[in-house]
């Protein structure tokens, strides 16, 4: 792999993966010590919440309502986002704003610039993950809120493998299309579909179906309480292996475009 | 004789219906500046970016320093500078970043070199891309596709938004890179542009081959225009029938003339009579040009 290529993505992307990492990080600590005193209020409202409401707000977490609104919905909305866009704009993005033509034009392959890309992503990725796990555990120790380092992590390898299936998603139709919009509203409807047929599927009694959803396997097995589901990371590493070989192999085989 | 730089067979690039290539053939020896002329949207890009294995041909091959262009792409681009028709950089960048950027890729390149280039156009490579004009973006990309002192430079438009005085120094690069029995392949819409520096060009229109011809050729080639001064009134069909004469166009004592071939015939009909003053111009080599493209309309339509 060219290290001049992965230093040029790295230090493009180094902006936002901060601004994520912190703005997460402030989120997290912030929401963990406002629920700490919120969490039996909470427990009261969501308990008297029909079903079809409470569907969207997880509260079967250590913590309660709070924790499993940052573990269940914020993080992992910020991340899939974040992943989506990045993916989409990897490869596509450079071809649409017309980069690519000089880029490809030295003497580096399709391949290198690829893989550079997506090892970017994944580097883009592993940072506010590992950042924000980090600051949970520490919140939830200084605000006594219970979540173990190893449930912590265990969500958190959960919560990488969803948004690296996503990017690696929104990078196979860039590699497909060449068109980072595109791309972006594929991997991004994808994401949003998926997310609410893992929420609603359930309660039309439909469970079996919501297993299609990636979503399904990034909190079904509730990591934070129960730690690694491995069948169920494997499951999402597969599926990003399968995207991230549809965008070698179409990437390799197309006319470029600018 | 060595192998040529750039060898196409029977090239084809086909988007559905509409083909942008069609079955060229074109030959491009070492060791000289061949100018690739063409309307746009004639396919010049097309080729070009063929050349590079950005687009994949239809049908038919090409050979780029004795290289194929698909299996050895790797290869031939380590060996070629490239500067595309639509420039377009990295805009958070400044000229030295981008410039670096494209040297490690290269796996370095000579910054004493870079930086004589630099002065050469007289690029300033401190502000970002995005603050740059085109012309100034066009000088990073010149700058880029020359660094590596490469065998083969391709260069498509590369003229954009150059001041008259850089293009000159411009030209005198690709003339060094010539004499240095290096190649450069340097596309155009206009025959002006290349000129001064091209030994030979093609002509290609809708994306089929017109014409290879010699710069020189082309110049015997080209219409002519006279103008004479008489000390009194002319007839006015005083070169009627005159041999070479296109067009001739008399107003009282003054006469203009448009010719190709000889002058000699032109001359002994004006010298029946007394002339004061008499004026060549420049040899139209545009108007040539320009007739190659209407020849090969008139020849589509037909």
């Amino acid at each position: 792999m060219s290290t001049a290529l992965l230093t040029r993505d790295v230090a493009d992307r180094r902006i936002p993966v901060a601004a994520i990492t912190i703005g997460l990080t402030i989120l997290t600590i912030g929401a963990l010590g406002a629920g700490s005193g919120l969490q039996s209020t909470m427990d009261d409202l969501t308990e008297n919440m029909p079903e079809a409401l409470s569907a969207f707000i997880p509260g079967d977490v250590p913590g309660g309502y709070v924790v499993g609104e940052v573990f269940n919905l914020i993080a992992p909305l910020v991340l899939v986002a974040y992943a989506v866009m990045t993916g989409a704009s990897a490869i596509a993005g450079e071809e649409d704003r017309g980069t690519m033509s000089v880029l490809i034009a030295q003497p580096v392959s399709r391949r290198q610039v690829l893989t550079a890309k997506a090892v970017g992503l994944l580097s883009a990725l592993l940072v506010p993950t590992i950042v924000f796990g980090a600051a949970a555990v520490l919140a939830s120790s200084w605000f006594d809120i219970g979540l173990t380092a190893a449930n912590v992590a265990a969500t958190c390898a959960h919560l990488l493998t969803l948004a690296l299936f996503f990017g690696a998603l929104a990078l196979a139709v860039g590699g497909l299309t060449g068109n980072s919009s595109v791309a972006a509203m594929v991997a991004g409807g994808v994401a949003a579909v998926a997310y609410m047929s893992d929420s609603l599927l359930p309660l039309a009694d439909l469970d079996a179906l919501a297993k299609i959803s990636p979503w399904y396997y990034y909190s079904s097995s509730t990591p934070l309480t129960n730690g690694l589901d491995v069948v169920h990371v494997v499951v999402l590493l597969s599926l990003t292996a399968i995207a991230t070989a549809v965008a070698f192999v179409a990437f390799e085989r197309r006319d470029l475009k600018g | 004789m060595s192998t040529p730089a750039i060898e196409t067979h029977s090239l084809t690039k086909q988007y559905g219906d509409f083909t942008a290539v069609s079955d060229l053939d074109l030959t491009v020896e070492q060791g000289e500046v061949f100018g690739f002329l063409g309307p746009n949207g004639s396919g010049k890009s097309t080729t070009i970016r063929t050349l590079l294995d950005q687009i994949r041909p239809s049908s038919g091959s090409a050979r780029v320093l004795d290289m194929d262009s698909r299996a050895d792409s790797l290869k031939i681009r380590a060996e070629i500078g490239y500067v595309p028709g639509d420039l377009a950089l990295y805009p958070n960048l400044t000229g030295e970043q981008t410039l670096k950027y494209f040297a490690r890729l290269r796996g370095g390149v000579d910054q004493s070199f870079v930086d004589s280039l630099a002065e050469r156009l007289q690029a300033d490579l401190s502000k970002k891309i995005k603050e740059y004009s085109t012309g100034n973006r066009q000088k990073i990309g010149l700058i880029q596709a020359f660094m590596h002192r490469p065998r083969l430079l391709i260069l498509d438009e590369p003229n954009a938004g150059l001041d008259p005085l850089i293009q000159q120094e411009f030209h005198t690069m690709l003339r060094e890179v010539r004499d240095e029995g290096r190649t450069v392949f340097l596309s155009s819409h206009t025959l002006s542009e290349v000129e001064r520096v091209a030994g030979r060009v093609a002509i290609i229109r809708h994306g089929k081959l017109v014409a290879v011809e010699r710069i020189d050729d082309l110049k015997t080639k080209a219409i002519r225009r006279l103008d004479l001064q008489f000390a009194a009134a002319v007839p006015t069909g005083l070169f009627d029938g005159v041999e070479g004469v296109r067009e001739a166009d008399i107003d009282d004592d003054r006469a203009h003339v448009a010719f190709d071939g000889p002058i000699n015939p032109i001359l002994h009909a004006a010298m029946e009579h007394e002339l004061v003053d008499l004026h060549t111009r420049d040899a139209d080599l545009e108007e040539i040009f320009l007739a190659y493209y209407r020849d090969a309309e008139d020849e589509a339509t037909r």
